[in-house]
């Protein structure tokens, strides 16, 4: 019997102390973790612009306007847009935003769902540094028309 | 004239047990295995820890974080599947029960489930207040949320087994089992005895009992009397308890115990089965078009914008008092039509069943939906889990464009397929709970008729539905605060 209960007693520490490395471990891992959509230029002004200008399902085109603190135009930036809806396990919208001579970049996407969606900016701007910004956006149904929503 | 009729004695429904499942080379060991469910539970325990963690730690962006992903799209779609084509998986699987050995050592012994809530009021409650949690909080659009909608199965289930002897979790509780138990009456595997008369001369009924290494059956079912497959969670603790090795998991026609078991006239369990039916419809209604135009209604004629109140309301409309009164008249006109003095309720009970199939096909029209369109979703939001860890084995750019499971050109037909299966088996189901109940056919017609117009309505509904364009709102950018 006392054996038993010395074993017994045995396997309850070692739970204890398994639970326990594991708890350190997954808080080790937490802390190590880093977004790859990380902000690392705050300070430039990414302004949207889409068309139409009450987005509905189908074609849309999304002009995006950097500036920097001094409101001079930021080029030369490589800029991606990623529409995703709200709701998990739907197929994204990609674009790439191609910088044009007047300093806009511009995209061409499609919506291809009416619903709430998230709209990704994210691009290396010409020293290196990551941008990312997120705006929702609204798209209404084709048949919706001007419902007021 | 009316009649006081018998209403033939019903036989336990049970399966032949021509194949086991437990007896299959490899698969039987490990699934009689004392530790075999806890590898199954393990695995989905992993699930549930990274569902939890990513939900904490991870993009609050829905399609991004594998705590949305995993939860709402995969779980889903495979467990409405898994039901379908072989059991209640999920339930054997499940890992919320695991703390349940540490909860008992902590219990305070002795203590039973409160006798009045024995019963599935508690888990028709339970499902209600999940789907309206789902609904007014958008469960489905963060990550941080539905993270601790996990967490709190962990905590709701060890509390339970803490203070109660008998699982009352997974028997009277959990909304996930409840819709597990309901649609698993046409799964096609049942537990049964391979030889009933080793049964009755049994002292121990471990089966239910259990034995000095291995729990009875949580749910406190025995074996030989076991004639359908609600509350059974699919654990085989009886098949590793029974000293004799007498439990079998046999195959069946998999809407046979629809029309062939014996229901006691427990408006709970009609409740039960007619309200996920028509629940499905309302989880579906949420996404279409007419609802934002429903709550605008609800906001101009009665002045309720509350989107929780407008939520609660519509649930509760539509998943509990729209059945409950259709159920009700139409026992009355089936009573009447058939000139039976018998209860309502036991009318109920007889046809509830017919409606596990068509509930079947409007959720797997809908979970389906979500899994052929995003179940290779879990891919790049995997990758993108990697890359966050500085994990870049697969390469720095997660292919985010990786969803669709089948081509989009079929999941429409799919859909309908699934709705008009469900529909067809349900008539069918109807006809021979009918002919079972009344040997003269038009009797039989006459009775099964009102049941039959409420499934052609529910088919009707599910089609409209699923044909209309999908509009999905969320809380934007939302999640953690």
């Amino acid at each position: 019997m006392g054996m038993q209960r010395i074993g017994h007693s045995m396997r309850a520490s070692a739970l204890r102390v398994t639970l326990l490395a594991l708890l350190i471990l997954a808080s080790g891992i937490a802390c190590t973790r880093q977004n790859s959509l990380r902000d690392e230029a705050p300070e430039i002004q990414a302004e949207l612009l889409v068309l139409p200008l009450t987005p509905q399902v189908g074609p849309a085109q999304i002009s995006v306007r950097l500036s920097d603190t001094s409101g001079a135009l930021v080029r030369d930036a490589v800029l991606e847009l990623k529409g995703d809806m709200t709701h998990p396990g739907m197929t994204p919208a990609l674009a790439e935003a191609l910088e044009r001579p007047d300093g806009l970049y511009v995209a061409s996407m499609e919506w291809s769902m009416a619903g709430d969606w998230i709209l990704t900016l994210q691009g290396k701007l010409s020293d290196g540094r990551t941008l990312v910004r997120q705006y929702a956006i609204t798209v209404l149904g084709p048949e919706a028309g001007s419902r007021d929503r | 004239m009316t009649t006081l009729e018998k209403v033939p004695q019903r036989s336990l429904y049970r399966p032949t047990p021509n194949l086991d499942v437990l007896r299959v080379p490899l698969l039987g060991r490990v699934l009689r295995w004392r530790w075999g469910r806890l590898v199954f539970q393990l695995v989905l325990l992993l699930a549930a820890i990274w569902v939890i963690y990513d939900g904490w730690t991870g993009p609050q962006l829905a399609p991004a974080n594998s705590a949305t992903v995993l939860a709402w799209v995969h779980y889903r779609g495979l467990v409405i599947l898994a039901l379908l084509l072989v059991g209640n998986l999920f339930c054997f699987a499940c890992p919320f029960t695991l703390p349940r050995t540490l909860a008992r050592k902590l219990s305070v012994h002795g203590r039973r489930f409160p006798r009045f809530l024995r019963n599935k009021w508690v888990s028709i409650a339970g499902v209600l207040l999940i789907f309206w949690l789902y609904e007014w909080l958008d469960l489905w659009a963060s990550p941080w949320l539905t993270a601790w909608l996990a967490l709190a199965y962990f905590v709701g289930a060890f509390a339970l087994e803490a203070i109660f002897t008998e699982s009352p979790f997974c028997k009277y509780v959990c909304p996930l089992g409840a819709f597990n138990f309901v649609h698993s009456m046409a799964s096609p595997l049942q537990i049964t005895a391979r030889d009933a008369a080793i049964c009755h001369t049994c002292v121990g009924k471990e089966c239910i009992n259990g034995s000095s290494t291995v729990p009875g059956c949580g749910t406190e079912l025995f074996v030989p009397q076991i004639d359908s497959n609600m509350d059974c969670t699919l654990c085989l603790d009886c098949a590793r308890a029974c000293p004799f090795d007498n439990v079998a998991l046999t195959p069946r026609r998999p809407w046979s115990e629809l029309y062939q078991s014996g229901w006691r006239p427990r408006w709970d369990l009609v409740m039960l089965v007619v309200g996920i039916a028509f629940l499905g419809l309302v989880n579906a209604f949420g996404m279409v078009p007419p609802v934002y135009a429903l709550q605008t209604w609800l906001a101009s004629a009665w002045g309720i914008s509350n989107v929780a109140l407008q939520t609660l309301l519509v649930l509760v409309a539509g998943a509990l008092l729209l059945p409950a009164l259709l159920t009700v008249t139409v026992a009355e006109l089936s009573r009447r039509l058939s000139g039976r003095l018998e209860q309502r309720r036991a009318i109920a009970a007889a046809y509830a069943p017919a409606f596990v199939p068509m509930s079947l096909g409007i959720w797997l029209a809908h979970y389906g939906f979500h899994l052929a369109i995003g179940g290779l979703s879990i891919i790049p939001v995997t990758h993108s889990f990697l890359l966050d860890h500085g994990i870049a084995w697969f390469g720095s750019q997660p292919n985010w464009e990786l969803s669709f499971l089948l081509p989009n050109g079929w999941i429409l037909p799919l859909q309908v397929a699934a709705v008009l299966g469900g529909f067809g088996l349900s008539l069918y189901v109807l006809t021979r709970s009918a002919l079972r109940r009344n040997p003269i056919p038009v009797s039989a017609l006459r009775e099964m008729l009102p049941w039959a117009l409420m499934v052609v309505a529910l088919a009707m509904v599910a089609l409209s539905i699923f044909n209309l364009p999908m509009e999905m709102r969320g809380t934007i950018l939302g999640g953690a605060p």
